[in-house]
This record gives structure tokens, sequence and C-alpha cells, in this order.
């Protein structure tokens, strides 16, 4: 946690990308790994779209994410929508999958 | 899906925050059970958003909270591991482990970190083009230690510095930790990636800890108390009638008022921890 996050385009997709000059993007190709990851340290509500962010890494196997609430600032957004973000998800993953 | 749990706690930047008022508040949630450590936590001397003392103090109240939970403790720590470890020192560190978060720094820094039992983990600073000390780092911590994490929406990892870091992103730091750790892409690889796994989930997808399951049954109490009120007779919170017993009945009135502990004197209740 350290800063205010960027703003860009929010792309509904499984690809990742770089940042070239004049808003462009360039394809980044994704590591193919043999086992599912965790990340243990994310803030899922301070990203532009939580259950997007869930849909990739169904998509990518990371398979446990672990996500940190402040308990000054974040409030209760991660407890109250946690379960939707992963139904929202679970529905997205489908249609990323379909369409990558 | 991915499974996900939840860490919470004050962060260092909003210690100045930290009173008896957040604590009450942290506690509930802590009580939740998808809560699997507090964190983060820890001291941050390189912004000083919060004054030192502050930091201090939040930290030590949140490790002795941690512990008294059951929890492990995740740690933010830039600028102040020496301070950080002397304070975990004299606290003790949880028996439930201790997370060191978005490791950035060289070998001589872990070193003690590692040898008193904890758990360090790597994001997108392992993949930097100027971070040779922080793979030398990662490349002598105990295998059964190591995690990847990626601290997103920050700490994007190469090739994508500059833009928002997903959880996804933890791929590309994955992918180097293993070119780190010498295992080349194969079986290899995926025994070292399934062991990361494992160290993740034996860490944080842990079942309510004793102290969480109590919690929570007392959350839910009052919950259940209201609802199966009979009908007809006014309903009196059991913090109510907790208090109403407490407050004239004496040693007798106060184990006829609560149900459940008829004929418990006020020492028995303390003893079974219901008190």
């Amino acid at each position: 946690m350290v800063g205010e996050v960027r703003t860009e385009p929010v792309f509904h997709d499984t690809l990742f990308r770089q940042k070239r000059k004049k808003g462009e993007y360039r394809m980044v190709d994704a590591p193919r790994l043999e086992a599912p990851v965790a990340d243990t340290h994310a803030h899922l509500q301070l990203l532009p779209d939580p259950a997007l962010a869930l849909a990739r890494c169904a998509a990518h196997r990371v398979s446990f994410v672990c996500t940190i609430v402040d308990a000054f600032e974040d409030g209760t957004t991660t407890f109250d929508d946690l379960r939707s973000w992963i139904f929202e998800g679970a529905v997205d993953v489908r249609r990323l999958v379909r369409t990558c | 899906m991915p499974r996900i749990r939840i860490a919470t706690g004050c962060h260092p930047h909003n210690a100045k925050h930290y009173d008896d008022a957040l604590e009450a508040a942290l506690r509930e949630r802590l009580a939740d059970p998808r809560v699997c450590a507090v964190g983060e936590i820890g001291l941050d001397y390189h912004y000083d958003f919060s004054p030192r003392d502050d930091q201090r103090q939040a930290f030590r109240r949140q490790v002795r909270l941690a512990k008294e939970c059951g929890l492990p403790v995740v740690l933010h720590v830039r600028e102040a591991h020496d301070e950080a470890f002397s304070l975990m020192q004299e606290e003790g560190f949880p028996e439930a482990g201790t997370l060191l978060h978005c490791f950035n720094l060289d070998w001589a820094t872990l070193e003690p970190w590692v040898e008193a039992g904890c758990h360090v983990a790597f994001g997108g600073p392992l993949t930097f083009k100027k971070a040779d000390e922080v793979r030398e780092a990662a490349s002598k911590v105990p295998l059964d230690r190591l995690l990847t994490e990626t601290d997103a929406p920050y700490m994007t990892p190469e090739p994508m510095r500059g833009m928002v870091c997903g959880p996804d992103h933890v791929l590309f730091t994955a992918e180097r930790l293993a070119e780190v750790r010498g295992c080349a892409p194969g079986p290899k690889r995926a025994a070292f990636l399934r062991q990361l796994l494992a160290n993740a989930r034996e860490l944080l997808d842990r079942d309510p800890t004793p102290w969480q399951q109590e919690a929570a049954r007392e959350f839910y109490a009052e919950a259940f108390d209201e609802l199966f009120a009979k009908p007809g007779v006014p309903y009196r919170s059991r913090s109510a009638r907790h208090e109403e017993a407490r407050a004239g009945a004496g040693e007798a009135g106060y184990a006829r008022a609560v149900p459940g502990r008829e004929g418990m004197s006020r020492d028995d209740v303390k003893e079974r921890g219901q008190g």
C-alpha cells in the first residue's frame, strides 16, 4: 500500500499488457506455468474491477488470493462484497475464456 | 475461482488513528471466519505518514492482538527493519506465524527474520532489473517459508511496470522466482510451484481459531436470542441481561439472570471463559 492507483482503461480480457508511448499497449505473453500459484498479498478492493481480477485469476490458475483490508480506511467493502465479486467473477470467467 | 482469504489490520500509515475504538472494530472483523491473519501492520519510516511513536504503539498492540486471536501477522516494514525486528523479539513472534510482505532488500537484512522462523513473500520487486540483491536474498530463503505475492494494484512486475497490477500478475513473479531458485521449466518447476502454493495455504488458508469461533458465537448469540425470543415476553438483549445481573442481583441473581449459567458463580463463569 504505497500511494494512488494509476488510471488506465479496464480491458475485459485475460491478456497482459505493457504500456508504450502515445497511449498504446503491447501484449506480453503470459508465463506457461506447470502448476497453480498463490498471491498472498493483494488489495482487491482497490482494483478498478475486483470481480474481473478474480476471473482473470481463475483463467490463469491463480488458485489462492489473500486480500488485505485496512482497518481504518477500507471500511467494510471487502467483507460485504467479496461474495458478489466471486459470483460475478465466476460468470465473467466463462465469457473471458470463450472470447480469448 | 481462486480461494480467497482476508488479512486485516491497521497499516502503519494509519497508525495515528489506532485507538480503543478502532481496535474494537478490528476485533469484530477478526472474528469473521474468512479472516486468516492480522495485517498489514508494521513500521514505515520512509513515508512517516504517522508519527513513529504512534506506529510503534499500533504495531505492538496489533501483535498482541494477533497472539490473543491465534492468528499470524503480515508485516509491512520499510526503512525500519532493525526496529521492527527488535519489537517482534520483545513481544515474541506469534506461534501462528509471521509473514514479511514484499521483501525488497538484501540477504543481510533478511537473515535475522529467516532465522526467527518467518515466512517471506516476494512480489514485483523481485523482477526489477536492478534487484540482484533481492534475487540473491530469495535464493536463500528456506523453501518451506517462501511465498509469492503482488501487492496489487501496486508493484507491477516486469515487463509491465507502469500498468495497474492485478493478482494474476503473480505469474511473472513466480516464473522469475523459479528461475532464481534454479528450477527449470518442467517437473522441477512444477514441484517448486506446488510447494509455494502449499506454503501459502498452510500459513493463510487456516481453519478459524478457537478465539474466532468463540467471538463468532458471541456475535451471533445476540441475533439468535432475538430471533427466538418468546412471543409476549419483552426481548432483552444478552448484554442487557448481563448488565442487569451485574448491577444489582448479586451472586445468585447473576447466575439466574443469564440462561445456561444457573447455579454458576461469577468465578465459575470466568473460569469457563464465558464471562
